[in-house]
């Protein structure tokens, strides 16, 4: 059987046709335009993962929101525990772009990357 | 504290950004003009990713972009006035007015400038919605600013109207923070949105898409307390017995994006009725001498990499006509004008250069075609013909067109084949 | 104790409260919602009648007529806008002469200024995107534009300084007679009761009088249209046509701002429906194209509906009710707004009349009857500004690009006497969230500055009404 997805890998936004066998493990897929799109049908009936973007709060910012994402794609049965685990925390400033961030969820940890630099409210520039 | 420069940029977002920095590259002294306290312009809210791709050849998130062409500002060492809102632009005298906190109120002189303000989202009465005027009707854009930057819940249960790329990506947003998203309706049959966001924003999150349906009433008096969704005929009318209402405390509003051309207007510089930015020619001058236009203050582009691009381009043509301004004759334009199937194009003018032959046109189709056939063509000539596929007015098209004598108008068409 | 309480805070009850308060008498106005002029004041068509419309022989037309007149000098008191742009009634010579002809007569008898009738090429020239089917016009230079809610705003303001209470948020659900006094809501006691409320005039009256059916109110809804100021120049004048056998046409005309205002149309309802609907916005669109057929309805920014209170008879009921003090201002629909100031003045001599002992009711001595006007900061020189900012450095910071509203006019409207108590309250005094963006640049700091003054947090910030929160809270853990 087969299954029709999207691919997000980039705004092309393929449309893949995906072919799985009879155990719905992933057989082959056409209508990507690169391989990238190759791993991404992959995953997506093996394992789907997905970038999240969220903010988390900042303590003592020159704003109060800082937005973060995962390092790397995550489970989609992930999400939920990243979330949860992600807005119940906060950071300190200064934080800045590229600073990695783990944050403990219940069963992992999530690696990820602070977005934004926020220096401490009212520093001089 | 400088009063005087060759360039002045009004708008500190990705367009302005790239035309300041291109600007001091070429030499010219140059300002960028900010009214909120950080530069980024909106990119500070979308948090996403998607940015970058072209430019950077890596997906990164909004805030990441615009930090790095932040630094990238910093290091050319542009003089940035912040937390400074224009009022005033007098093209006449070569002068904007402006009111800063740091500075108060006065009168900056320019000898180009440069617009790019960005644009602004459509409003309910854009869409005439009935019903009374409850809170919680936001645009999506605004909806972005008090999650994103103010940290603020904005409802509990949510609808939205409209499912351009701005109101899918604040549906998973608002999913993400906790918010029932019970769907998002679109009047026409496709969604002018990118497909991979159909899937991640609402597939994802089991958001149901309901294309040809529109919010036909708000209910709700202090609060809203729910949306009556119809669906729609061929002519866009409501069909009386399809109406449901959907129970919900919020309504997003994602309906289109208007360029911000209040100054530009002020100013007296004309205005294209199709793109509702300046005329400009393809060196993004406007109709008024040594002022020039970028980003989305002139055709609301769909990626920021597109609109870095312009400001590039815009900087480089200001530096240069400042640096040039005592030697530069202005040279005739000839119009380009759109034909069958074309909702907007720009440039709208096109004059003579000694540097090139070529110049770049972006136009928006204003129907879904299958397959078309766009013509640039003058009364004697064709100039550039091209077959393409699916063509969408979610998906602005740019072609380079070969054009050696500039002479002739030109107009542009699209013919369904 | 009060000496008078007056019911309702529209335009009518805020100019009823400033009159008695160049009296040395204590007074509070009421109102139900959070804001004054929450309820007709507040959706209407602006306009100043000339007054030729309501016959000569009606208290309306007497008081429109009138008021009209006063609004010169209670502009320039209370610094509201107000502009004499003039009015037309279009009409077509085949049809409409009689018509015409009978309003310029009864608009003589009311001693109405100005008025004349004109013909195709006049029409033309004054109005050149009217249809050109119309070629008799009745022209009445006295007739006005002005921003309904801020004269009620005004008005209060200036009889707060001039010592008045204004109590909000109060609704008045029982009035006991107690003597020769009445007691409201078994808390506020007072000699005399001046009911204002608008459309829920006649629920007031019943308080005292149950079976009472001198007042009736019918609400009636009218739907509009606010076109952006690119619209400007549309029209230059006030723009009615003649009813035609299928009813009365509607409105179109330059605001006070610069927007163009197209409406109403006018159907029965329930007192509190302010739902705009397709069909009624079809039907003052229809009936707008019958004026000029190129209505650019691209260019709307809002459409809003206002309830007027119909009475039955017709005509104002403004009476002092026999044996009691209890003073009646219902049925005030149009011409209210225009009448308002002549209605101020009517109800005080009725109150002159009856008053004991009349030898003491004095003036009062520090009766001012001047509001200051808002500062309209890019209205001043360059130097006016920056001496303001060197002063308060909240000029500096614009808050409201499409109105170009600075931080500073935004506090002063929350600070002042019958300050703003929300978003709207703010966009109804300064203008942010009237603009063409429609706060959506500017929401968000409007929001901001209300709940630093007001010393409450950003949740709890209303829109419009009390219960009208924008925002629900920091969605993250507190600490």
């Amino acid at each position: 059987m087969d299954v029709n997805k999207i691919c997000i890998v980039c705004p092309k936004g393929c449309h893949l046709n995906i072919e799985m066998n009879r155990d719905n493990a992933f057989l082959r897929v056409t209508g990507n335009l690169c391989i990238r799109g190759e791993q991404y049908a992959r995953e997506e009936i093996d394992n789907p993962k997905r970038i999240i973007t969220t903010t988390i709060k900042v303590i003592e910012g020159s704003i109060k929101r800082v937005p973060i994402k995962t390092a790397t794609s995550i489970s989609k049965s992930q999400i939920e525990d990243f979330i949860t685990s992600a807005t119940s925390m906060a950071v300190n400033a200064p934080v800045y772009m590229g600073d990695v961030l783990t944050i403990d969820g219940i069963q992992m940890k999530y690696i990820c990357v602070i977005g934004r630099t926020v220096l401490k409210v009212d520093t001089k520039l | 504290m400088k009063n005087s420069f060759d360039v002045v940029i009004i708008g500190g977002g990705p367009a302005g950004i790239a035309a300041a920095i291109e600007s001091k590259a070429n030499g010219a002294s140059t300002l960028i003009i900010e009214r909120d306290a950080f530069l980024g312009g909106i990119l500070n809210q979308c948090i996403h990713n998607g940015f970058g791709l072209t430019r950077y050849n890596e997906e990164l998130t909004g805030p990441e972009y615009a930090e790095r062409e932040i630094n990238q500002l910093t290091r050319a060492e542009v003089t940035v006035y912040k937390n400074t809102m224009v009022v005033t632009i007098d093209a006449k005298e070569h002068r904007i007015k402006i009111v800063s906190k740091d500075y108060g109120v006065l009168w900056i002189n320019y000898t180009s400038l440069v617009l790019a303000m960005g644009c602004r989202e459509r409003a309910r009465g854009s869409v005439i919605l009935p019903g009374k005027r409850p809170a919680g009707v936001f645009t999506a854009g605004t909806a972005q600013f008090y999650i994103n930057i103010m940290g603020q819940k904005i409802g509990n249960t949510v609808f939205v109207l409209g499912s351009g790329d701005i109101g899918l990506i604040m549906a998973r947003r608002l999913s993400l923070e906790g918010c029932k998203v019970i769907g998002v309706a679109e009047i026409r049959s496709f969604s002018s949105g990118l497909n991979r966001n159909i899937a991640q924003c609402l597939e994802d999150y089991s958001i149901p898409l309901m294309l040809e349906h529109t919010v036909v009433e708000v209910h709700g008096d202090s609060r809203v307390t729910g949306v009556t969704v119809a669906r729609v005929n061929e002519r866009y009318e409501p069909i009386e017995s399809t109406k449901a209402f959907y129970a919900c405390d919020t309504l997003l509003l994602s309906v289109g994006l208007i360029p911000e051309n209040e100054l530009t207007v002020q100013a007296g510089i004309k205005l294209d009725a199709y793109t509702k930015g300046p005329v400009v020619n393809q060196e993004l001058e406007t109709e008024v001498d040594g002022v020039f236009a970028c980003g989305n203050v002139t055709f609301v582009h769909d990626l920021v990499d597109y609109v870095s691009a312009s400001g590039k381009r815009a900087g480089h043509a200001a530096a240069l006509y400042a640096l040039e301004a005592e030697t530069r004759q202005r040279e005739m334009a000839i119009s380009v004008s759109l034909g069958s199937n074309i909702a907007m194009l720009m440039p709208q003018r096109i004059v003579k250069q000694n540097r090139s032959e070529a110049f770049e046109m972006m136009l928006r189709v204003s129907k879904r075609i299958e397959k078309g056939k766009i013509i640039v063509s003058n009364d004697r000539e064709i100039l550039y013909t091209a077959i393409r596929s699916y063509l969408s007015p979610g998906e602005a098209i740019t072609l380079s067109v070969n054009y050696p004598n500039f002479n002739l108008p030109i107009k542009v068409n699209v013919i369904e084949l | 104790m009060y000496d008078v309480a007056i019911i309702g805070a529209g335009v009518v009850g805020s100019l009823i409260a400033r009159e008695f308060s160049r009296f040395n008498l204590s007074c509070i106005l009421l109102d139900k919602e959070n804001d004054v002029a929450c309820g007709a004041t507040k959706a209407n068509t602006a306009l100043i009648h000339a007054g030729y419309d309501a016959s000569y022989k009606s208290l309306k037309g007497k008081l429109n007529a009138r008021g009209n007149q006063l609004y010169t000098k209670l502009s320039e008191e209370l610094n509201f806008p107000f502009k004499r742009i003039g009015s037309m009634v279009l009409g077509m010579l085949n049809e409409d002469r009689e018509t015409i002809e009978r309003l310029f007569e009864n608009g003589v008898k009311l001693g109405i200024k100005d008025l004349k009738i004109i013909y195709k090429d006049e029409i033309n020239r004054l109005e050149p995107n009217v249809d050109g089917a119309y070629d008799i016009a009745l022209f009445a230079a006295t007739a006005g534009i002005t921003e309904p809610w801020e004269i009620a705003i005004s008005a209060c303001e200036n009889a707060m300084n001039n010592g008045v209470e204004l109590r909000l948020n109060y609704e008045v659900c029982s009035i006991e007679k107690q003597g020769d006094q009445f007691i409201i809501n078994s808390d506020i006691q007072t000699k005399w009761i001046i009911n204002c409320a608008g459309v829920h005039a006649d629920e007031i009256f019943s308080l005292i009088e149950p079976t009472q059916n001198i007042i009736s109110i019918s609400p009636r809804k009218g739907e509009y249209f606010l076109l952006d100021k690119k619209a400007g120049g549309l029209v230059n004048h006030i723009l009615f046509t003649c009813p035609t056998s299928v009813g009365k046409g509607v409105v179109i005309s330059p605001t006070a701002h610069g927007n163009i205002i197209i409406g109403p149309n006018s159907e029965w309802t329930e007192k509190d429906d302010t739902k705009t609907t397709f069909a009624g916005l079809d039907e003052v669109l229809m009936k707008s194209r019958g004026v000029m057929k190129k209505i650019p309805v691209d260019l709307n920014i809002a459409n809003f509906a206002g309830i007027r209170a119909e009475p039955e008879l017709g005509d104002f009921i403004i009476e002092k009710v026999p044996d009691s003090n209890f003073i009646n201002v219902a049925g005030i629909k149009s011409p209210g707004l225009s009448a308002s100031p002549a209605i101020a003045e009517y109800v005080l001599d009725i109150f002159r009349s009856a008053y004991e002992p009349i030898d003491k009711l004095l003036p009062n001595p520090d009766f001012n009857p001047v509001r200051p006007s808002r500062i309209n900061f890019m209205g001043l020189s360059d130097e006016d500004q920056n001496k303001l900012i060197e002063e308060n450095p909240a000029y500096a910071h614009i808050v409201c690009r499409c109105e170009q509203i600075s931080e500073a006019e935004i506090v002063d409207a929350v600070r002042r006497k019958c300050g703003a108590r929300s978003m709207n309250g703010v966009k109804r005094r300064v203008r942010p969230g009237a603009g063409r963006c429609q706060g959506g640049f500017c929401g968000p700091k409007v929001i901001e500055i209300i709940a630093r003054e007001l010393g409450v947090s950003l949740e709890e910030v209303d829109f419009e009404k009390n219960d009208s929160k924008v925002l629900m809270g920091d969605n993250r853990y507190e600490e």
